[in-house]
Parts: structure tokens; C-alpha cells; sequence
């Protein structure tokens, strides 16, 4: 899963899910005993019963329907609430987090979105994934300030931060500034250095852009230091093994592409890149079948 | 002993004469002439004479033909040493009606001063229905340059009288473009190529997609109507048509194997990239696979995109592919690619490694520059002459209403990249002066020396608008060579001829002869190289189509050369 989706996870997250009504008291019951079934059964009846129920169940419902795997139903869920309590934060960017997801260019979802940070003006996920949707858009100015109000808003530690300075380097990037994009992609990498856990998938778009400036050497430490942190992060293993071979190591590539392959999961688009470069790698060793396998799956898929 | 020290009138004289140099240089500068290295262009199309207008015939539907023309050629039609422009053209929708001038092909005369006479109709090229792209070349090695136009429905082949009028063969030919099964197709582009190494030029016609008004849906973005994504028509194989020595081709597409492959074609160019001695093609395609047809040798061609690393960008995926040009960017001697596409694709570029090819797109620098932009007609010359092809990218949005639709710009500038030599390229459009970056909505491009000066000139075509004639103004002392070959045992044209430049100073360079370059369009056949501070070539050797080697010793550089196979 693209790091960029865990991070909406988070964001969403933060909101606070607190209600006296029995219902949503039997439906946590169920959510703590891992029985999303049963909680999304009495939430949908709940609401069928009583659409004013406060836009709490509309999430709680929504956040079901994800556990079952229900992505249509969640957005389902939190589209009706929205329709009820338009002006409701949560369920505003709820429900143009889960369309972003699927729909990076979507209209509605930066609707949603802005009017969620409107009514949440003090949310720094609700800035987050707003500036993330501008980010898609092409609207990178607006993308910017999104994030950086989201960095305001945000303490310092916060897994947020790392990634929405990594968002303004890449809109910095994308508006030509690269100085002000450097500037923003160091403070990323500082910041997730102090985490516990490092956020790879951060640090890797700081070395996408050091390529892309022909810092290559950079690029490769950086690629060596992600690896120390996260030893099993795909795409810095087939930024490695690109490095290689550019370099003409076409076996030592070959090598750090088959663990790329390994470590891409289900991630459609890390297999379609870890396996189109085993096939051209394959194929420039000789090694025909190898080629022809990778070239089948790339083909079906 | 002559006193050294200088009078106040001397001193006055010498700072005169500096400050007429420098009011020299400043009013060069003033006009885009200064001798500053930088690469410039001046569009001349106003005082060139050439009124054309790319006209679509632009309809509220919005049917996907409309965005899609359309090349231009830049070929000596009438052999005066002048390279000669025609422009492609649109017509009345629905009913593909030319008969309006409007929508007439236009063949320009280059008077030889930067001026230009419209002759389209005492030569007899107006053609007819919806053209798209075309292809010059001499198919049947008389010495005077051909034209077959790619369009909706139906192609034409124009033979060249020799005498300034053409005549419509394409009956005879059996170039009409009726696929045996898929009936009339959609073409984007063509190319003339010696496939078979037997002296005559055979035909790729590259075909689209499935389309017809009738069965178009409608596309909207909320309430906003706009042009179809490809990726709602089903695709169209290309087609090779074999040269028969006769006037007439044969459908040799399922045979060669160029016919299985379905994409959606847009762009097409040629060369031998692994150096056999056949020339291979590579075809972009439009939000589908791109296509690498390696030339087998015996009259079949294998498709090697997926594995030679060409088929897709580096992350494995397709880009809405566009333009191309297959030309040794890196004078190792093996042709690399490189194609143009749409916003956030970025516009690959890729090494060749001799059978396989390295993206080398981001760490050339070309992502950082290309990532925003969508890009029509592409070619990589030597701009500046220093030695290194440059890239070229004629850009525009595909959509005539993005403004509306995604909150970008319709009309863009196009783009140059610099070649700088170590690998990279450096983005300097802003330099190349005020006509060349007049955003536009910029589609085929082609490429030719219009006025002999050395420099590569180009013509860009600009949909329901004037081309842009880019004439290169750029200053430096830098020397070159233009080879102009006349195939005797290869095609006339020499089309596929592989040629290596030494020059006095400075790195071998390679290049090959093609007129098939970026999008639908058909550039100045000669070859081109820019040789840096050599004033001299010392050698300059060419592995002709046919399989002779032919070498050429203490050749003068800035001067075109013309080279008889023998």
C-alpha cells in the first residue's frame, strides 16, 4: 500500500468517534471484538431508522465497511452522511479522503476536501489531504499552502510533518523552484530521521528528486541510508538496482530488482515496475525465459 | 620608438570603435543575433508568406479527430537545392469534405529568401478527406521526392511528376489504407523505409483507433465536454506495405508480423539500433505499450519493446505516447529514443545499451523539465551545432478547453532542450526568443535547413492557427556539415544510410538518414551534423543500405555535401 494511503488513514484517524447513543455504544462493542459484521448491521439499521443521528455513525459505518474490504459501501456510508450534515468536518473529508484514494483527479473529492478544512479549519489532516488532492491536481501553489497549514497545525513529531514537507518539495519541484524544493525535501529527511520508525517512502521521493536534478551519488547514499532503516522497502531496491544498471552491473541490478519484485507485495504499480525492469534486465544478460516470464506477467496484467 | 601612450584622440577613436561594437552587439542582442552561444529562433511566418491555417473544422462535439492534426513535411519537392514545406489539413465535419480551400493541403515553394509561394494547386496537392500525417520520400528512385498523406478513411499517395505537379497513384499503388479485415482505418503517421535492404522504399502506415462519428461517446468532465480518453476506442494495428519496384505495394503486414501487434499508433521513426544492418521501428503509442519492431532480417520483424526497456516509462507504465525520434543522442554510435507525451508523463529518453535501453529519462534531466508539459511533434537535431543533438517538443494541450476542464493551459510554448553533452540536458526555451515561445496549440513538427545556412530550421504546425516557421538564428562559430546522399544500388534516398562523422576536433559523431520524425511529420532527408570548433572533417564514413561502405576523406566542413553511392 503507497505510503501516501497510510498517511490518509491517519488523518482520518483523528477523529474523534465519542457518542452517548446505545447504538454506537453496541456498535464499539462489536468494532472491539473485531466483529465489524454485526457493528455495520445495527449502524445500517440504525440509520435506515433515523437519518439524524449525528454523523458519527455515518463514519463508524464507514470505517466498517473498510475492515469488511466494503471500500464502495464505506464511501457509500460517509456520502450519505455528507448529504445529511453537509457541513460536517469528519464526514466531509472522510469521504473525499476514500475517493481520493481510488481517484487521484477527482472534482469532487478537492470539493470535499476544502470544505472540510471550512469546517475544520484547526484539522491539520483535513489540510493534509486537501493539499495532497492539489498536489494530484496540478495545483501545486495551492497544495503548498494546504500543507504548510497543515504543519502549523501539527506538533512537531507528528508522522504528518515528514510527509507533507515531502509534498511541498514535490510541488516546489514540479513549479521549477528547486532550491525552495531541496529546502522543504532536507527538512523532511531531518524530521524523519527523529522518528522511530523512519518513513521510507517519504525519504524515497527526496531521492526521486535528486535524480531528477542528475544527483545520482546523492541519490545512491540517500538509497543506502533508507535501506539501513527499512532493509525491505521495494522501490529503494529498484532504485538501487536502476543505479546499477546504468552503471552496467547488470548482475548486481538483476539481484537488487528480484528483491524490489519481492518486497512490492500487491502493490500493482511496485510489481509492474519491479517486473518491467527484470524483463529488460533479463533480457540484456541473455537469459531468455527469465524475460519472457516477466514479460508474460507485465503482458496479463 | 613608437610611443605607446595614447592621445586623447586616439583614446577617443579606440573608445568609439569599442562602443560601435558594443552598440552592435547590443542592437543583435535587441533582435535575438547576439554571438552569445544561446540558441535562437525567429518565426518568419508572417513575412515568409505562408498563410496556412491548420483547420479542424472544430465542432461542439468535440470528435476526437478534431485534437489530432496534423503533420507537416519539409522535403525539395522541385530539386532546387531548397527544402520545400506542405501542410496537412483537417475538413468540413461531419461529412470529411475538402472542397472548401480552407481545409486544402498546402505545398509552399521556398523561394529561396525566406519567402515562400503557395503552389498546392498548380502542383495538384490539395488532397482529400481528413489528413493527419505524411510521408516524402522518392518511393520509386527517379530522383524526385513523393508524398503519401495518412488520414481518416483513406490515405493518398501523390507520385512526383518531376515537372512541379503530382498525381494521385494511390489506386495503382494499393495504398488506399483498407485494412483486409478492420476495413478503413485511421491513420496517424507514416514513413518510408528500406525494410529489405532491395533499393526501394516500402511503407508503414500507422494506424489509431476504431472510430467513427456515429458511434463516439460523449466525454464530459462534469457539465464540460471534451475530447475522448483513447483508452475508451479500441486500437488498430499498423500496416507494411512492401515496395514492389513497379509503382505498386504489397499488404505485407500479417507476413512481417507488424500486423498482429494492435496499439494505438501515433508516432513512428526508424533506425538500425542494434546495428545489423536493418533498420528497425519503433512506434509510440497513444495510452498503450509503445512498440519496438526489431527487423528480423528476412522479411519479418519481432516486437522487443517489453524487453529492450522501451515499451513503457520506468515505473512499467504506459504513457499517452506522441512523437518520437530515434537518433544517436550520445554519438556512441547506437540510436536512442526519444518520445514525447502527456502532462505527467514526463517525455522519455531512452539510452541505447546496443540490444537493450536504459531510461535515462530522469537522471538526463528531461523529467525535471518535461513533467508539466504535453508534447505533439519531437525531434533531437543539433540546434546549436556544437555537436550534440539537442530535443526538441512541440507542446500543447490535448484538450482546446483545459482551461475549463483541468485548470491548465490549452496553448503552451514549446520546448528546447540543450544537449549539454555529459548525459544531461538543460531546459532553454526561455532563451530561444520571443517567436518560439509564443504559446500555441502546437501538433506536427518537422525539421530542415529551410534557408542552407547550416542550422536546423522547423516548421510547427498550430491547430486553427498560422505554423510557426522557427527560423534558427542561433549565433556561434560553429561549423557543420550537411550530407545529402543519392543512393544508386539503396533507395535514392538513401533512407537507412548509417553515417560516422571524424572531425578535425572533437568526438566521432553519428547520425543516419530518416525523414521520419516526431508526430505525422516528414523532415529535411539530409543529414545534419554540427561539428564544434572543427572546421575540417577528416572522415566521414557511410554504411549505405545496401551494404556498401563508403568513406570520404579531408571533407570541408559548412557546406553541403552531396555523396553518390559507389
Amino acid at each position: 500500500m503507497p505510503v501516501w494511503i497510510l498517511l490518509l488513514w491517519l488523518a482520518l484517524a483523528q477523529n474523534s468517534l465519542d457518542s452517548p447513543d446505545a447504538t454506537l455504544q453496541a456498535a464499539r462493542t462489536y468494532i472491539a471484538q473485531g466483529n465489524f459484521v454485526q457493528a455495520a448491521e445495527i449502524l445500517d439499521r440504525a440509520l435506515d431508522a433515523n437519518t439524524d443521528a449525528g454523523s458519527e455513525p455515518y463514519l463508524m459505518l464507514s470505517e466498517c465497511r473498510l475492515r469488511l474490504d466494503q471500500k464502495e459501501k464505506a464511501l457509500e456510508a460517509v456520502e450519505r452522511g455528507v448529504k445529511r450534515y453537509p457541513t460536517s468536518g469528519p464526514l466531509l473529508k472522510a469521504a473525499g479522503v476514500l475517493i481520493l484514494q481510488d481517484h487521484s483527479d477527482s472534482q469532487r473529492a478537492g470539493e470535499l476536501l476544502e470544505r472540510a478544512t471550512k469546517a475544520m479549519p484547526q484539522d491539520p489532516g483535513a489540510h493534509y489531504a486537501y493539499g495532497l488532492w492539489a498536489l494530484f491536481n496540478h495545483r501545486e501553489e495551492i497544495a503548498i499552502a494546504a500543507e504548510r497549514r497543515a504543519l502549523a497545525l501539527s506538533s512537531a513529531g507528528d508522522p504528518i510533518q515528514v510527509q507533507a514537507w515531502t509534498f511541498i518539495g514535490v510541488a516546489e519541484d514540479a513549479l521549477k523552484r528547486p532550491q525552495r524544493a531541496e529546502t522543504a525535501f532536507r527538512t523532511a529527511l531531518a524530521a524523519n530521521r527523529k522518528l522511530p520508525n523512519p518513513n521510507p517512502g517519504a525519504a524515497i521521493e527526496f531521492v526521486m528528486f535528486l535524480t531528477r536534478q542528475s544527483r545520482q551519488g546523492e541519490a545512491q547514499k540517500l538509497v543506502d541510508e533508507i535501506l539501513k532503516f527499512a532493509p525491505d522497502f521495494g522501490p529503494a531496491h529498484l532504485e538501487r538496482a536502476r543505479y546499477l544498471s546504468a552503471q552496467g552491473d547488470l548482475e548486481p541490478a538483476l539481484a537488487e530488482g528480484k528483491i524490489a519484485l519481492d518486497q512490492a507485495g500487491s502493490d500493482p504499480k511496485s510489481l509492474r515496475a519491479a517486473h518491467a525492469f527484470l524483463a529488460k534486465t533479463c533480457f540484456a544478460l541473455g537469459r531468455m525465459d527469465e524475460a519472457t516470464i516477466h514479460q508474460s506477467w507485465i503482458e496479463s496484467h | 620608438m613608437v610611443n605607446a601612450v595614447k592621445t586623447p584622440l586616439q583614446l577617443n577613436r579606440t573608445v568609439a570603435v569599442w562602443m560601435r561594437i558594443g552598440l552592435i552587439f547590443v542592437g543583435l542582442a535587441a533582435i535575438g543575433m547576439a554571438p552569445d552561444g544561446k540558441i535562437r529562433f525567429e518565426n518568419i511566418v508572417v513575412p515568409s508568406g505562408i498563410s496556412f491555417v491548420l483547420d479542424n473544422s472544430a465542432t461542439p462535439q468535440k470528435h476526437q479527430i478534431e485534437t489530432m492534426i496534423a503533420g507537416v513535411a519539409v522535403f525539395d519537392y522541385n530539386n532546387d537545392g531548397l527544402p520545400d514545406i506542405y501542410f496537412v489539413n483537417g475538413a468540413a465535419l461531419p461529412a470529411l469534405d475538402k472542397s472548401n480551400p480552407r481545409f486544402y493541403n498546402r505545398l509552399y515553394r521556398n523561394n529561396g529568401n525566406e519567402t515562400f509561394t503557395d503552389v498546392t494547386d498548380s502542383a495538384g496537392l490539395r488532397g482529400a478527406g481528413y489528413g493527419m500525417g505524411v510521408a516524402a520520400a522518392d518511393y520509386d528512385n527517379d530522383g524526385y521526392e513523393d508524398v503519401f498523406v495518412a488520414g481518416l478513411n483513406r490515405n493518398q499517395l501523390f507520385h512526383n511528376n518531376g515537372d512541379g505537379t503530382f498525381t494521385d497513384v494511390t489506386v495503382k499503388a494499393g495504398l488506399e489504407g483498407v485494412h483486409p479485415t478492420l476495413g478503413k482505418t485511421w491513420s496517424i503517421s507514416a514513413g518510408w523505409f528500406d525494410y529489405d535492404n532491395d533499393g526501394y522504399l516500402d511503407l508503414i502506415v500507422v494506424n489509431y483507433v476504431r472510430w467513427s462519428p456515429e458511434h463516439e461517446p460523449e466525454c464530459f468532465v462534469g457539465k464540460v465536454r471534451g475530447y475522448c480518453s483513447p483508452a475508451g476506442f479500441e486500437g488498430e494495428p499498423s500496416m507494411l506495405f512492401h515496395n514492389n519496384g513497379d509503382g505498386t505495394f504489397t499488404d505485407v503486414s500479417e507476413k512481417s508480423g507488424i500486423g498482429k501487434h494492435i496499439g494505438k499508433g501515433m508516432g513512428v521513426a526508424f533506425a538500425d539500433y542494434d546495428g545489423d544492418g536493418f533498420t528497425d521501428v519503433f512506434v509510440s503509442n497513444d495510452t498503450f505499450r509503445n512498440f519496438l519492431f526489431h527487423n528480423n532480417g528476412d522479411g519479418t520483424f519481432s516486437e522487443v519493446a517489453i524487453l529492450a526497456g522501451v515499451a513503457y516509462n520506468e515505473d512499467g507504465k504506459s504513457i499517452a505516447g506522441m512523437g518520437a525520434d530515434f537518433r544517436d543522442i550520445d554519438n556512441d554510435g547506437r540510436p536512442d529514443i526519444f518520445v514525447v507525451g502527456m502532462i505527467g508523463d514526463t517525455f522519455p529518453l531512452f539510452r541505447n545499451r546496443g540490444r537493450y535501453f536504459e531510461d535515462i529519462t530522469r537522471t538526463s534531466g528531461v523529467a525535471k523539465a518535461t513533467v508539466g508539459l504535453t508534447a505533439w511533434g519531437a525531434g533531437a537535431f543539433d540546434f546549436d551545432n556544437d555537436g550534440n543533438k539537442d530535443l526538441f517538443a512541440a507542446c500543447a494541450s490535448i484538450l482546446d478547453n483545459s482551461e475549463e476542464i483541468d485548470h491548465l493551459p490549452s496553448k503552451l510554448p514549446n520546448q528546447l532542450l540543450r544537449n549539454l553533452g555529459n548525459g544531461t540536458f538543460a531546459d532553454v526555451s526561455a532563451d530561444a526568443g520571443a517567436g518560439f515561445l509564443a504559446p500555441a496549440a502546437h501538433r506536427g513538427a518537422a525539421f530542415g535547413d529551410l534557408n542552407n545556412d547550416g542550422r536546423m530550421d522547423i516548421v510547427v504546425t498550430n491547430l486553427n492557427g498560422k505554423p510557426e516557421i522557427l527560423m534558427n538564428r542561433s549565433q556561434n562559430a560553429n561549423h557543420w556539415l550537411t550530407v545529402r546522399l543519392v543512393g544508386t544500388k539503396s533507395n535514392r534516398d538513401g533512407l537507412g544510410a548509417r553515417i560516422k562523422v571524424s572531425p578535425s576536433t572533437g568526438p566521432v559523431q553519428y547520425n543516419h538518414a530518416t525523414a521520419s520524425v516526431g508526430y505525422g511529420g516528414s523532415s529535411d532527408r539530409r543529414v545534419h551534423f554540427g561539428l564544434g570548433t572543427a572546421a575540417r572533417v577528416d572522415k566521414l564514413e557511410i554504411a549505405w543500405p545496401s551494404g556498401i561502405r563508403q568513406t570520404i576523406t579531408d571533407v570541408n566542413a559548412n557546406q553541403i555535401l552531396t555523396v553518390r553511392e559507389k
